[in-house]
């Protein structure tokens, strides 16, 4: 059962996509590295991706930043399958301890983006169906709300609060009620 | 077309590329990017929100944001995934009477301690409410204290808070009189009195409160959204202790105002008697009935039983049950306690670790923990863990309140927050 997943992995290793940006740049990446995204896993699997996948949805600015985060993590998901055969090897252990690292350091300077691009890449983690993307990004935002009051998080996410004032005392009033 | 710069395989590379490349740009242009952030992807605001860490009060305070903010915060889906199961609902402490002493100086020092004469709220170790003490007035609307001067609490289940009260000139210790406060919408309804001669003298044993929410679907909601509906149970022993005597309260049946006299069940037996409630006096809520444990004595030596209240129909039926444990208990360290676990009501037997369980106080049934006495140091109470059987001292409260009338308070978040951030602004 292993043996037989992992060579359908060489398999598709081998097998090449395009994807097409808004802008109508073309990207080649191995199956492989597309199959992250399970909105592109679900066409393959129907047979509809000759000639291309068209995504009008992703510009060539963000697609290339989200194959770079595919790349990166189809190497790690390979990675692991290859060590969990020889789980018991501590050399192993250390190499995958390693990876991991470099995959959390990859992850970090990843997110080193303006807001902008940080929500079109959330965008495109949502349309492209790439549940590890979606994760590090949202929750990249959600840590920078944490801790702000509402004020802050207004201004930081240009916000407009579009509550009346009689609306916001009453939250307040219900706030100092629970909370206070 | 050559490989462009971004295939690099390694982080490094990619950070040299996007982070000081987006850097040395310049941070006027950043600041440019900055000023026309567009709004959070609305549909996506969920997905975020929902990565925010698990801090009820803050998550609270995200709804003033914007309307957009506080729908989603009121939208009983998004809640649902917002807090899993095991943190929907949580024990925020005890509903608790002051102490009343004889002893004039300390009576003194209590009432220089605490100016209202309402209940008290005691928080739980961790308390989402943070440490402070305070009164039940200060989760109400409305001036209220003077109705909870001196008032008891008996139950709470779903946010209502059953107590008894002690209104001026309501015909004094001949009348009994109760009132259902709604913690989740800081309203106060006062029962009809009830004549205390039902009760032969010997008072009220068991009580139930129950929510809308237990009584099957609601067939209007209040103009707040929220429903502050609700049925009132009382059970006492009657005529020597023979006779079990039901009273009951719908506050949706408005038209009556009456409480329904609930079938009585009579002890069968030649020269038995009832008594009970065993474990708590509130009762375990199963599959649309309420259920207390009651001991009977009878020739034949003691039997113990469950007084089982449907609430939809207000029939009557007592269980009788074995329990794995001697029917004296006295000496033993357990206490049986009605239990319900995935719809089926259970007994089960009460212990701590090491230790002489006296009494239980009250259940905490949601989180599973008990306040209850130890032999070793009956002047403390302590917070029973009844799976790990571990417990854990209340500090310094015994002084001053009268914890054999404390009353949990476990709120359930979801409910919270619809009601109080879903209601048409």
């Amino acid at each position: 059962m292993a043996s037989a997943g992992s060579g359908d992995e060489k398999a598709a290793a081998a097998a090449m996509i395009t994807l097409i940006s808004s802008d109508n740049e073309k990207f080649e990446v191995t199956e492989a590295t597309a199959t992250l995204s399970q909105t592109i896993r679900h066409m393959i699997e129907d047979g509809c991706t000759d000639g291309g996948v068209p995504l009008p949805n992703v510009t060539s600015k963000i697609l290339a930043r989200v194959i770079e985060y595919c790349k990166k993590h189809a190497t790690a998901a390979a990675g692991e399958e290859g060590s969990s055969s020889s789980f018991s090897d501590a050399a192993f252990l250390e190499v995958d301890r390693a990876f991991l690292e470099e995959l959390e350091e990859f992850d970090d300077a990843f997110l080193e983006v303006d807001r902008a691009t940080l929500f079109d890449l959330i965008l495109a983690a949502n349309y492209l169906d790439i549940k590890g993307l979606l994760n590090l990004t949202c929750q990249k935002v959600a840590d920078s709300v944490k801790g702000k009051t509402p004020e802050q998080i207004r201004e930081m996410y240009n916000i407009v609060n579009d509550l009346t004032p009689e609306e916001e005392a009453e939250i307040r009033r219900e706030t100092q009620w629970a909370f206070e | 077309m050559p490989p462009p710069p971004w295939t690099s395989r390694f982080g490094r590379a990619a950070k040299e590329i996007f982070g000081s490349g987006g850097a040395t740009s310049g941070t006027d242009a950043v600041a440019a990017a900055e000023q026309c952030v567009p709004a959070l992807p609305p549909d996506l605001l969920s997905e975020i929100l929902a990565r925010v860490p698990q801090d009820v009060a803050f998550l609270f305070r995200c709804a003033l944001v914007c309307n957009r903010w506080r729908r989603l915060l009121a939208d009983p889906a998004f809640l649902r995934r917002l807090l899993p199961e095991s943190g929907r609902s949580s024990l925020l402490g005890f509903f608790v009477q002051r102490q009343r002493p004889s002893a004039v100086a300390w009576r003194r020092r209590i009432t220089a301690l605490f100016k209202n004469r309402s209940p008290a709220f005691v928080p739980a170790p961790g308390s989402a409410l943070g440490p402070r003490r305070r009164f039940l007035t200060s989760f109400l609307r409305g001036a209220v204290a003077r109705l909870l001067d001196k008032a008891e609490p008996l139950a709470e289940r779903g946010g209502l808070v059953l107590l008894r009260v002690f209104p001026r000139g309501a015909g004094g210790r001949k009348m009994f009189s109760f009132c259902v406060c709604s913690l989740l919408t800081g309203k106060l309804d006062v029962l009809p009195p009830l004549d205390a001669a039902c009760f032969d003298g010997e008072g009220v044993r068991g009580y139930a409160v129950l929510p809308s929410g237990d009584l099957g679907p609601v067939p209007q909601q209040a103009a707040d959204g929220y429903s502050n509906l609700c049925q009132v149970l009382l059970v006492g022993v009657h005529s020597g202790g023979k006779q079990l005597n039901i009273r009951s309260f719908s506050t949706a049946a408005a038209a009556s105002q009456n409480w329904l006299i609930g079938i009585t069940y009579s002890f069968s037996g030649d020269g038995g008697s009832f008594s009970g409630p065993f474990g708590s006096n509130v009762a375990t809520v199963c599959c649309d009935t309420a259920n207390w444990l009651f001991q009977s004595h009878d020739p034949t030596g003691p039997t113990m039983f469950t007084v089982d209240v449907s609430v939809n129909t207000g029939h009557v039926w007592a269980c009788p049950i074995i329990l794995d444990m001697p029917v004296d208990w006295s000496n033993t360290g357990h206490v049986p306690l009605l239990h319900q676990k995935h719809n089926s009501l259970l007994v089960r037997s009460v212990q701590c670790r090491g230790e002489m369980l006296l009494a239980i106080m009250c259940v905490a049934e949601n989180s599973d923990t008990a306040l209850v006495f130890l032999y070793s140091y009956p002047g403390n109470a302590y917070l029973l863990d009844l799976q790990s059987k571990s417990t854990t001292v209340l500090a310094g409260w015994n002084e001053s309140f009268n914890y054999k009338t404390a009353v949990p308070y476990e709120i359930n978040w979801p409910e919270l927050f619809m009601s109080r951030l879903g209601v048409q602004l």
